[in-house]
């Protein structure tokens, strides 16, 4: 008796999972499908559920017009901005949990409490400085701007991660006559590398799908994907199909890292927030 | 040792860059939006070249304005639902990943792609899946002979849409942190108090929960923040519509800002969202503190 009772227990807990995640999934499902139907396929109801896939709409969208553009807008800003958050963000970090030294819980507190603003706060006198400065519709202004959420948080991550590796092993490399910035480079870097692989895809997933600043700051040329697909909502109507490849090709990349790293994602995510 | 110079400067000096790029791309526009929330600041003073200091004037105008009000209480309305629904389907859900199952590692996977993918692209898929005539949902809800919803044009149904596709896109997020959480928590007080024969409830009630808190405070701040401030879902979904029915403080503040262009009234606006949330946060910080006291 007590083994069908724990039976029927472990059924209704997979039964429960499965319901909740076919809930997450069936949207991004749909899109992607959606991507590959022809468009008398894509709005019959009762849905076609099963249909002949068409790169149709890629094609259409990404070999005429500027979206190949708006995808190499996007690439830059996302990887010079992660490569120079994790570079800045790393030093602080590393300053911040080796050293004692006036300011110290002041700049910690900065750092905890940056995330905290909401965009549109900053977005307002930042536009008017970008403005001043010719620098709005550029790449530039993204890859700076994104500084404000990135920079924080890489901060954040790898004052963690530098807290637990014990400073006994650089002081003995110091005692051999390593100065102290070799001292970080070779024994400390190469320890919390799981860290600055967590710190670097929050900042690429971040700069890759970041929307207010892009679309305030950006009009004909610097777009990024985000900002480029809402240009599909026109006054004649919403171009499905072609919402439905660029947004697959959005989500794309960011779905097949996150099989591919979930292991150090998760830890710099929940490392973020779970140890204090 | 040797203390030169240079040693004593060494924390400073690799903390320049970071401090460098903080300051000048939000230290210094938080300040520059603060004091341009006492300016008017509109296409036509910009032109004469004079923009007048007015003092609180942004603000006063904003508290004779019935849809500044509406935005603040819209802003509540769609945070509070969705925290507290996200809260308690996250922590379900957290504790059923919680045991060892075939297939976990894929699971969590799954479990938060949502949360990771482009706000963007999730709000206009659910757009399309809320369309009225060709959207799935209301074929889905034919099939049980419901009737089709206005879900995003109905002014008393357009913050529920919004709030369900909140709902599903952060819960991943609450089941992340919360699952971590669990896994934190060592065995040994489970073994004392299966020894003890305590229920599955009592468990959960006096060992899980207490275990679990530090982690619980931490997702209901980070979601209240987020919920706060949320601006593209919405305003890729409704664009705060319709009329005004969704029409949330920071979508209030982007309106005043960048459609009429009356900037020193838009950073006034988002100032007044800078401090609700200040005041969230606080209020939280206080139970922190109070617990520790008990």
């Amino acid at each position: 008796m007590k083994k069908i009772e724990k039976h029927i227990h472990n059924f209704l807990i997979y039964l429960a999972i499965i319901i909740f995640l076919i809930m997450s999934m069936f949207p991004i499902y749909w899109l992607f499908t959606l991507s590959l139907k022809l468009p008398h396929e894509a709005f019959s109801l009762p849905p076609t559920w099963i249909f002949k896939p068409t790169l149709e709409n890629y094609a259409s969208t990404f070999l005429y017009g500027p979206f190949s553009r708006y995808l190499i807008n996007s690439i830059v800003v996302a990887l010079s901005n992660t490569g120079l958050s994790v570079m800045a963000g790393s030093l602080a970090a590393y300053s911040l949990a080796r050293f004692n030294f006036r300011g110290k819980k002041l700049s910690l507190l900065a750092v905890l409490i940056a995330p905290t603003i909401p965009p549109i706060a900053i977005a307002i006198p930042l536009y008017m400085i970008y403005n001043d400065y010719g620098l709005i519709d550029t790449r530039f202004s993204l890859i700076i701007t994104y500084f404000i959420f990135n920079l924080p948080f890489v901060v954040w991550i790898m004052y963690g991660f530098f807290q637990e590796i014990p400073e006994s092993l650089e002081e003995s490399a110091m005692l051999d006559g390593c100065s102290r910035l070799g001292a970080m480079w070779r024994i400390a870097l190469p320890l919390v590398a799981p860290g600055l692989a967590a710190a670097s895809i929050i900042c690429i997933i971040y700069s890759w799908n970041e929307f207010l600043y892009a679309m305030i700051f950006t009009g004909t040329y610097a777009k990024t994907m985000p900002v480029a697909i809402t240009g599909f909502i026109t006054s004649r109507g919403v171009y499905w199909s072609k919402v439905a490849a660029c947004g697959s090709l959005v989500i794309l990349p960011v779905f097949l890292f996150i099989l591919f790293v979930q292991k150090h994602l998760i830890k710099g995510l929940s490392l973020g927030a779970v140890k204090e | 040792m040797k203390r030169s110079l240079l040693h004593i400067s060494y924390p400073y000096l690799l903390l320049i860059p970071a401090f460098i790029l903080i300051f000048s791309v939000l230290c210094y526009p938080l300040m520059a939006s603060l004091v341009l929330s006492f300016h008017k600041w509109t296409f036509s003073t910009y032109g004469e070249g004079r923009v007048p200091f007015i003092g609180l004037g942004n603000f006063i105008e904003m508290s004779a304005d019935p849809y500044f009000w509406r935005s603040i209480v819209n802003t509540l309305i769609f945070s509070g639902s969705s925290l507290v629904m996200e809260f308690f389907l996250g922590l379900g859900v957290a504790l059923l990943l919680n045991r060892k199952l075939v297939g976990t590692g894929m699971i969590r996977t799954l479990v938060i792609l949502p949360f990771v993918l482009s706000n963007a692209v999730i709000g206009l898929n659910w757009r399309l899946m809320y369309n009225y005539d060709y959207g799935i949902i209301n074929y889905f809800l034919s099939i049980f002979a419901i009737k089709p919803i206005l879900w995003l044009s109905d002014p008393t149904k357009a913050m529920l849409s919004v709030i369900i596709v909140d709902v599903w896109n952060c819960t991943s997020f609450v089941v992340l942190l919360l699952l971590s959480g669990l896994q934190a928590i060592p065995q040994t007080p489970y073994e004392a108090a299966k020894i003890d024969g305590a229920t599955g409830w009592q468990v959960f009630r006096f060992i899980t929960l207490p275990l679990l808190r530090p982690v619980i405070l931490v997702v209901l701040i980070w979601r209240t923040m987020d919920l706060f401030r949320c601006f593209d879902m919405i305003y890729i979904l409704t664009g705060g519509g319709p009329g005004h029915a969704t029409e949330v403080l920071s979508i209030y503040s982007y309106y005043k800002g960048f459609r009429y262009f009356n900037l020193g009234y838009a950073a006034a606006a988002a100032w007044v969202l800078v401090a609700l949330i200040m005041i969230v946060c606080l209020g939280y910080l206080k139970l922190v503190r109070s617990e520790i006291i008990d």
